[in-house]
C-alpha cells in the first residue's frame, strides 16, 4: 500500500474495550474462566467416557472433505466411462446375425484353409467378403 | 493470545502453558479438563472482543462468549488438529454473535437509520463523549464484519496486527488494510460532524 495509513483515532471516539489484550481485572477474568469450565464439565465428562456404543466419534472435517473429493472423482470417472461406452455402442454397427455377416469376417487365414481365393468365392458365392471378391476378380483378369 | 500471553497469569484449572493450541485441542477431544481450561484462558478475552464487534449489550457479549466455548466443545470431535485452532474458534464466535443479533442488541443501524447528521442532537456544537461514540458505533455497524472485527481487536482492544491476524486466520496485511479503511471511513464520516473536535 503506497498511501499513508491514517493516524489512530482519538481514544475518546472509541468504545470501551471488553476483551482487552492486556490489563483488565484479573479476578474478573478468573471468575469468568471458572464459570466457563464449570459449565463445560458435563460435556468434558462425556468426551472422557468416549463415544457411546453405536455412536462413533464423527470424523474430522478434513476426513469428510477427503471422502467428498474422492467420491466426486469416482463419480466423474464413472460418468466418463459411461459416456464413452454409450458413444462406442452408437458408433459401432450392430452385430449381424446372418451367415453373410460370418462370411464377411473371413480373412486371409480362411483363404489359406480353403486353398485359393477363387475356391472360397465359389464356396460362399455372392455373400462372401467384398474384398475377397476383389481378389477373385484380380486373379481372373490375369 | 497464543501460549496464554493475554490471559490472566493465574490458572485456576492448572493450565498447560506453552503447549500448542492444536495439541491442547486434541487433548480436549479426549475430555481433558485442564486442556480445555488452558484454551479458554488463552481465548476468553479475544472471544469477548469478537462478540463485542457484533453485539452492543455487555450481557449479550458475555453470554455469546460463553456460548462460543460450549459450542466449540460440542463440536470438538470435528476439529482437525492439523489445522490452526484459533481461526476455527473465531468462526464459531462469529456465528454465535451473528445468531444473537436481534432488535434489542443489534448494532444500532436498524433503529436509528443511517443519517449521522440527524443523529447528532446538537450539530455544530460540542458533542458529549457518549454521543460521539454512538456515531462511531453507527459507522462501524455499516462496515463489513471482518473489517469491523479487525478494527475492534486492533484499535479498541489492543491486540497487535500479528495477534489479530492469527485469530482471524488472515494475513497481517489484511488486518492492516481493514484498519486503514476503517480509520479512513470513520474520519471521513465523523470529522464534518465533530468540527473543531477532530484530531489528527
Amino acid at each position: 500500500m503506497t498511501h499513508k495509513t491514517p493516524d489512530p483515532l482519538p481514544p475518546e471516539w472509541l468504545p470501551d474495550p471488553v476483551g482487552p489484550a492486556r490489563g483488565g481485572d484479573p479476578e474478573e477474568w478468573d471468575r469468568r474462566l471458572r464459570d466457563l469450565v464449570s459449565a463445560a464439565e458435563p460435556r468434558l465428562a462425556e468426551l472422557a467416557r468416549g463415544p457411546a456404543p453405536g455412536r462413533e466419534l464423527r470424523p474430522a472435517t478434513g476426513a469428510w472433505l477427503l471422502l467428498a473429493a474422492r467420491w466426486r472423482a469416482a463419480v466423474g470417472a464413472a460418468a466418463l466411462a459411461a459416456a464413452t461406452l454409450a458413444l462406442v455402442v452408437r458408433v459401432l454397427p450392430a452385430p449381424a446375425s446372418s451367415p453373410a455377416a460370418d462370411a464377411s469376417t473371413l480373412g486371409l487365414a480362411a483363404i489359406a484353409e480353403q486353398g485359393t481365393a477363387a475356391a472360397l468365392w465359389q464356396g460362399l458365392g455372392s455373400e462372401a467378403d467384398p474384398a475377397l471378391a476383389q481378389i477373385v476378380l484380380q486373379e481372373a483378369s490375369r | 493470545m497464543a501460549g496464554g500471553e493475554h490471559g490472566s497469569d493465574s490458572t485456576p484449572e492448572g493450565g498447560i502453558p506453552g503447549a500448542p493450541d492444536e495439541l491442547l485441542a486434541r487433548r480436549v477431544q479426549r475430555g481433558e479438563r485442564e486442556a480445555f481450561a488452558e484454551l479458554a484462558r488463552r481465548y476468553l478475552r479475544p472471544v469477548h472482543a469478537v462478540a463485542a464487534s457484533f453485539l452492543s449489550e455487555p450481557a449479550d457479549v458475555e453470554d455469546a462468549a460463553q456460548e462460543t466455548f460450549l459450542r466449540a466443545l460440542e463440536a470438538i470431535a470435528s476439529f482437525d488438529p492439523d489445522r490452526p485452532f484459533a481461526p476455527w474458534l473465531y468462526q464459531i464466535a462469529r456465528n454465535v454473535a451473528r445468531n444473537r443479533l436481534d432488535h434489542r442488541s443489534r448494532w444500532r443501524t436498524e433503529a436509528a437509520g443511517d443519517d449521522l447528521a440527524a443523529a447528532s442532537p446538537n450539530p455544530g456544537t460540542t458533542m458529549e463523549r457518549a454521543e460521539i461514540r454512538a456515531l462511531v458505533d453507527r459507522v462501524l455497524a455499516r462496515m463489513p464484519d471482518q473489517r469491523r472485527t479487525a478494527f475492534r481487536l486492533f484499535e479498541v482492544e489492543g491486540y497487535t496486527s500479528a495477534e489479530t491476524a492469527r485469530l482471524m486466520g488472515v494475513s497481517e496485511g489484511t488486518v492492516r488494510s481493514h484498519v486503514h479503511h476503517a480509520r479512513r471511513t470513520l474520519r471521513r464520516e465523523l470529522e464534518p460532524l465533530l468540527g473543531g473536535e477532530e484530531r489528527r
